[in-house]
């Protein structure tokens, strides 16, 4: 079976294939829930339709869009925020955003989830842009500040561990003992029997 | 590894899930869909955005790779609790094996065998590999 690589630019029309929303669907309630969240920022004797023609969407061209959401930034003066669409088969489980937040903090921009039949909404807090985007253009030094936050980032988890787990390492012993079957190539199957044996996992 | 700690681990560190300003620095991380607890380390293989990039044959490793992968770690020690930094000798290559391990996972687990990749895809996961 061949691999299909679906690059971000047709992820769009291929994620809004199986929705109950279209995307000019969903670009109006991104529109409308934002407009409702600020309301009170904007100038309260402006009409809807002034405010709405302040407000951008910008689609990226795909810089944010991942397989299992529709994405877009949305702005207006100094507002900013990511909102992403969920089908309803595709739903966060908005906990799973708390324990997030309360492990590792301000990396976390945390959001508000609108949910009804036809999916889930959220808006979050967004600043800059994707690293996808931006790294190209990069200087060392700009490369070395991402990779000291990445380290920083990476450490604040541990702030928040808990005990070393017998089942979570186990349930990783038997993934390894199914990718040590799948014989991917000769080096790669020589990489996972040596984790398997450095780490202790595998009996064998 | 299995005297890591457990941390809640993101399960798709990629440069469209991770946000930064003018300046590089990480501004946000996103797209925690997916996350659980694993031993700390696995997490590390999002280490790969910032070191090489995918082209079109396999991973290729950034100019200066050795000395951010370093400067990487130097931070990361710095940066954590006193009782692990106490046992840092004895925790390295547990984190460095789940660090594999969590490279294993990114470009495996969605897969539902091996067949499916490319001899691009075998060659750049080996790349990544060799740490």
């Amino acid at each position: 079976m061949a691999v299909v690589f679906v690059y971000p630019d047709q992820q769009i029309p291929r994620y809004f294939k199986e929705s109950p929303l279209t995307q000019a669907e969903c670009n109006e309630k991104i529109l409308a829930l934002f407009l409702k969240e600020f309301r009170l920022k904007f100038a309260p004797d402006l009409s809807d339709d002034k405010i709405r023609s302040t407000i951008s969407l910008d689609q990226g061209q795909g810089s944010f869009q991942g397989c299992f959401s529709y994405t877009v930034v949305i702005r207006s003066g100094d507002i900013q925020m990511v909102a992403q669409y969920r089908k309803p088969g595709d739903r966060v489980d908005p906990l799973i955003l708390d324990e997030a937040v309360a492990c590792y903090g301000h990396w976390v921009p945390k959001p508000k989830f609108y949910e009804d039949a036809e999916g889930q909404l959220s808006l979050a807090p967004y600043a800059g842009a994707s690293y996808a985007r931006q790294s190209r253009e990069y200087s060392f030094q700009q490369k070395l500040n991402s990779v000291h936050d990445f380290a920083r980032f990476c450490a604040s988890g541990c702030f928040h561990s808990k005990e070393p787990s017998l089942v979570v390492v186990q349930t990783i012993q038997d993934q390894l003992e199914i990718w040590a079957a799948w014989k991917l190539n000769d080096q790669i199957s020589a990489v996972i029997r040596e984790v398997c044996a450095r780490s202790g996992i595998l009996s064998s | 590894m299995f005297q890591l700690p457990l941390v809640f681990t993101h399960a798709d560190l990629n440069g469209l899930n991770v946000l930064t300003d003018a300046d590089g620095h990480i501004t946000g991380v996103i797209d925690w869909d997916e996350s659980a607890w694993k031993p700390f380390g696995v997490g590390l293989y999002g280490l790969d955005m910032f070191l090489g990039s995918r082209g079109p044959e396999g991973y290729s490793r950034v100019d200066g790779y050795d000395n951010l992968r370093a400067q990487f770690f130097e931070t990361l020690w710095s940066s954590m609790p006193l009782e692990i930094i106490s046992k840092q000798r004895g925790l390295e290559k547990a984190i460095q094996l789940a660090e594999m391990v969590g490279v294993l996972y990114r470009c495996l687990e969605w897969r539902a065998d091996g067949t499916t990749m490319s001899r691009i895809e075998l060659t750049a996961l080996e790349a990544r590999l060799r740490m």
